[in-house]
């Protein structure tokens, strides 16, 4: 489908927040994120509690209402008191503040003269503490694009929340190796309007963080979040974007959902009507539906409700491979913490047959035109299941409201959670408020501007130059080229960034060389001690370099002379690429091929000669 | 240009422009405005050129959402504060926290109290817990009287956590007589937070409350690092041991009375030899709030004049090393001090000072009668023979004998049992005692 971005009105804003590579924010714990079992682990539960402007938070009200229980998992060597919520927080990691006062600084942002930080209520368990530290440290940054400028309202210093590792409808497990490292956020202005243009903004912003030198690495180390609406929607915040090559699809596909729903809501009854919440169990007793067996047998219900004059929408596709259907099943899940809904639009199916349709419907008082939910599970949680559905219908006239998605695989979103509302923050009255020093921050070069200057300084490749730009290596390489002159810097880069790779291919070994052993090859080679040829044999071995590399010493001039000239008088009469070869063969890689095959021309021809005079 | 917190203001500065609420700043030296995203914004005020008032606040009347109608054939409890520890909310206008001590502001932040009980409170005084005094001591148990006197059944004093164990042995001492259940509630994370312990430490002192026979002071505070259940700690037995540990609260030489979770409906008691609740028989027997009574701890290198400074105390309480060695055995020249040490405690002894030894080591008992200079500190008069009080029970223990009793009953009855305070046989469980993991 091709879509008029333009005449759609779409607007775009993307918030960033990239991990740094630094201790933790307000402790000193390293910022260790860990995959092996943790040895620590404690139960809480959060309340919704009241925000600045005294009313309660809409979002932790949702929260509560699913009665959640936390598990927190944690590693005792690396999460200390402050993670689990057992102690007041530390002083302000200065580091990290230095890093986000480059970036800052790069953007041309205003810097505020006094950074105070602020506790953002969150209640889904993300946080021990019920709520993350976050301040605000610079203002109205500005980027520049071909396209047009981008401004940057915020920029932000906060805490990183723990990760989610497990969610079953009562229970959410959270890991603690990921809590409190130290986030730098980006919003930008909604002028982005289109697709690409989304895609590039990120990208320039992700090359930005990893000028810094200090962006962390990995996957889940950054975090795209995406705010986009066509005219006549509600902002939608599509969060966890991950993969920047999928954000043009993203984009494309959320467009696609806000235009289909802005349809629906002109189509549908503008008061919608819903009937109350009826008890079917009883029709389903010897039912073959899987999941409905499954609820009974826990003794759970099957509960349905009636929605007037919805016949189809449900059954629409908004997204591609998504209908309006799974829309509203993501309200009930958000809601109840049920598994799904079925909805009639696609009845008869999963083992719910035309019968049951039937009993439905008479039961509910179905007429021509309408639609029916039905959900099975325990009664509590398929009550409030239906609650959501019923939140979620009201709102079709409305179109597309304010929300929070996450990003599925396919690029296409589900439903998270309402956004919440600005009664979120106060004072984090346990940090001090720091004065930023804005005289002792070095602006660090970006990486666009390096990958130029490796180009035109050392004679890289576009490619190899952006490859060393990007890499954590760049500063021991631009060492080594400093440091040895006799080699070239692109074989320097090659070697250093890809040895391991290619070890791997020619001789199927793993290496893991460390800066030392390259800072030995290179000076052998230097020198003249070794030849290139021998570097991937050398790595191969696999110990450190400085206890293999005698075995790969070449020979000195006369050695190799002396050599040479006992190869030519034991095989007279070879001819002379015969003797290449036999030469190559004696020496292993102990001498540069070059320079054994010139002597061995010289030493051939003078042998010629002789014979030939005599 | 005029205008007060919580108004909407535009501040200008040479080169930007800033829109938000006014805020409340403690440094005078900058204007803070809250941002329409949320975050507080300090502008140094010597770069502001202008302020405008945008916009007059509206007075937001503060729904309490929740139903209050109590319950009246729920039994009745009453809740005292002395202080904002337990229901601090964060205060919209002024951008702290302010504290909600009434009825209706009580259950609606913890609405699970209907439930269980008829709830009345009210804040006593202000007190900071580091600086409470025997007089607080004596205001919170007339007030704690006043209660049961009106017929609940039982009550609840809410404070900051520090000294908490020193107000639950004072309360014990005091209200002698007592069979109801008078329970301390405190919170190590502050209560407008979604992950204060306060909700679960409050409330399952409540619903111990009503569904146990407890009649004597306790501490309810969190078991575990968990939400999972709490301890109901025994009054005259219980220190805080950590500073700021959900779980700081341990029995000493002794266990828990019993683990609360009223989610999981759920009483078990470890120990049942708790006093019964009954008819109270209360005779009120306060602390003097004059009387000079001193906790001191014993450590190394110490010197006479340290001691001698209390001379004109009425009680010393020594924090002695390990079986409750005190620092007088000079043995050459290095340990001359410890002669002099030795002379002034004779000195304090002779002056008047009832001196009683506690255990520095905090669990374990006092036993003096091991070491060769420790019954020589016996027969110099100083007490505490077998005691298994915590210092800081041992202190207030001391006031209180000496405002009510003469010196040499003082003497007696020091180091006998009153309120459970010293126990005859200490369970060997009860060392570190902590059910779960982290």
């Amino acid at each position: 489908m091709e879509l008029d971005y333009i005449k759609l009105g779409l607007k775009i804003g993307l918030e960033i927040h990239q991990q740094l590579d630094t201790h933790k924010l307000f402790c000193n714990c390293p910022s260790d994120l860990r995959d092996d079992k943790p040895d620590i682990i404690f139960k809480r539960k959060i309340r919704a509690s009241a925000g600045e402007t005294g009313s309660v938070d809409i979002a932790a009200v949702m929260e509560k209402e699913k009665g959640l229980s936390f598990i927190y998992e944690g590693y005792s060597d690396t999460n200390c008191l402050v993670e689990l919520d057992e102690e007041p927080p530390g002083a302000l990691n200065l580091e990290a503040l230095e890093i986000v006062l480059q970036v800052a600084k790069m953007l041309n942002a205003k810097v505020s003269d006094r950074i105070e930080f602020m506790r953002k209520t969150i209640a889904n368990g993300s946080v021990t503490a019920g709520f993350q530290r976050t301040g605000l440290v610079a203002v109205e940054g500005k980027l520049h694009f071909d396209f047009g400028d981008v401004g940057v309202p915020t920029i932000l210093l906060e805490e990183e929340a723990a990760k989610e590792v497990e969610s079953t409808p009562d229970i959410v497990t959270w890991r603690l190796d990921r809590l409190g490292i130290p986030l730098i956020e980006l919003s930008t202005a909604p002028e982005i309007y289109t697709p690409e243009q989304c895609r590039e903004v990120a990208a320039y912003i992700g090359m930005i963080l990893r000028s810094t030198g200090k962006a962390k690495r990995g996957l889940g180390t950054i975090r795209q979040d995406i705010n986009i609406n066509i005219a006549g929607a509600d902002r939608v915040e599509i969060k966890g974007v991950q993969d920047l090559r999928m954000i043009p699809k993203i984009v494309e596909y959320e467009v696609i959902r806000q235009k289909s729903l802005i349809d629906i809501s002109k189509k549908v009854p503008q008061k919608i009507r819903v009937s109350e919440i009826y008890d079917l169990s009883k029709l389903f007793i010897g039912s073959d539906s899987k999941v409905i067996k499954n609820a009974l047998e826990k003794v759970g219900v099957v509960l349905g409700i009636k929605l007037e004059g919805l016949h189809g929408f449900l059954g629409q596709e908004i997204q591609p491979g998504r209908r309006l259907g799974t829309e509203v099943s993501d309200w009930a899940k958000a809601r109840g913490g049920v598994g799904g809904i079925f909805h009639s639009d696609e009845l008869p199916k999963y083992g719910i047959t035309d019968t049951d349709v039937e009993n439905i419907k008479n039961m509910l008082e179905y007429k021509d035109g309408d639609a029916f939910v039905i959900v099975a599970d325990l009664p509590d949680k398929s009550n409030r299941a239906l609650y959501g559905v019923i939140d979620r219908v009201k709102l079709l006239p409305k179109g597309v409201i304010k929300q929070v998605r996450k990003v599925n695989t396919d690029a296409t979103t589900s439903f998270m959670r309402l956004m919440p509302g600005a009664a979120r923050m106060y004072p984090e009255t346990d940090i001090l408020p720091v004065v930023p020093d804005l005289l002792g921050i070095k602006l660090p070069e970006l990486i666009s501007e390096k990958s130029l200057r490796y180009e035109k300084e050392f004679g890289l490749s576009k490619d190899l130059a952006q490859l060393v730009a990007k890499s954590e290596q760049f500063l021991p390489f631009e060492k080594f080229c400093g440091e040895f002159k006799n080699i070239k810097p692109a074989f320097i880069a090659e070697t250093y960034l890809k040895s391991e790779k290619a070890v791997k291919h020619v001789y199927a070994v793993d290496i893991g060389p460390s800066d030392e052993d390259f800072n030995i090859l290179f000076s052998a080679l230097d020198s003249g001690k070794i030849a290139k040829d021998s570097i991937l044999e050398i790595l191969s071995k696999n110990k450190p370099v400085n206890q293999v590399i005698d075995n790969f010493k070449l020979m000195d001039d006369n050695m190799l002379e002396d050599c040479i000239k006992q190869i030519v008088s034991k095989n007279k009469g070879l001819p002379f690429n015969a003797l290449i070869g036999k030469v190559m063969a004696k020496l292993k890689g102990k001498a540069d091929g070059k320079k054994a095959v010139e002597l061995l021309n010289k030493i051939f021809n003078l042998d010629q000669n002789y014979s030939k005079s005599h | 240009m005029k205008f007060n917190i919580s108004d909407r203001i535009k501040i200008k500065t040479k080169d930007k422009e800033f829109e938000g609420i006014s805020m409340p700043s403690s440094d005078e030296n900058y204007e803070i405005i809250k941002l329409d995203n949320g975050y507080n914004l300090d502008i140094l005020k010597k770069n502001i050129s202008k302020i405008e008032l945008i916009e007059k606040s509206k007075s937001i009347i503060e729904v309490i959402s929740e139903k209050n109608e109590q319950d009246d054939s729920l039994p009745k409890i009453t809740i005292l504060h002395t202080g904002g520890t337990i229901a601090s909310k964060v205060d919209y206008k002024t951008g702290g926290t302010v504290s909600r001590f009434t009825p209706k502001e009580i259950l609606a932040m913890f609405p699970e109290l209907k439930n269980y009980a008829n709830i009345n409170s009210r804040l006593i005084e202000n007190m900071w817990s580091q600086d409470m005094r025997f007089s607080h001591y004596n205001l919170i148990a007339k007030e704690v009287k006043k209660e049961l006197d009106r017929g609940v059944k039982g009550v609840i004093v809410t404070q900051g956590t520090d000294t908490m164990h020193y107000t639950s042995a004072a309360l014990s001492f005091i209200l002698e007589g007592l069979a109801s259940p008078v329970i301390l509630v405190g919170a190590q994370r502050s209560s407008d937070r979604g992950s204060s312990d306060a909700y679960m430490n409050l409330i399952n002192a409540v619903y111990f409350i009503v569904h146990s026979d407890f009649g004597e002071v306790g501490i309810c505070m969190h078991a575990n690092t968990d939400d999972d259940f709490c301890h109901i700690l025994p009054a005259t037995k219980t220190r805080k041991f950590h500073t700021s540990r959900r779980d700081a609260f341990r029995p000493i030489n002794t266990l828990p009375w019993a683990e609360v979770s009223y989610g999981d409906k759920h009483i078990k008691y470890l120990l049942n030899n708790y006093k019964i609740a009954g008819k109270n028989q209360l005779k009120i027997k306060l602390i003097k709030k004059d009387i000079k009574v001193a906790l001191m701890k014993q450590h190394t290198n110490m010197y006479a004049d340290q001691f001698l400074f209390y001379k004109n105390y009425e009680g010393l309480v020594i924090e002695a090393t390990g079986l409750g060695c005190l620092p007088i055995t000079e043995i050459d020249e290095s340990t001359k001090e410890s002669g002099k040490i030795f002379c002034a405690i004779e000195e304090l002894i002779k002056n008047g000072v009832i001196v009683v030894e506690a255990p520095q080591a905090i669990n374990g008992r006092i036993v003096m009668n091991v070491y060769s200079d420790q019954r020589k500190a016996q027969q110099m008069g100083v007490l505490g023979n077998f005691s298994d009080m915590t210092p800081e029970t041992s202190f207030i223990k001391l006031a209180w004998l000496l405002s009510n009793y003469s010196k040499d009953e003082t003497k007696t009855l020091i180091t006998q049992n009153l309120r459970g305070e010293i126990t005859d046989r200490i369970n060997p469980k009860s060392y570190l005692y902590k059910k779960n993991g982290t």
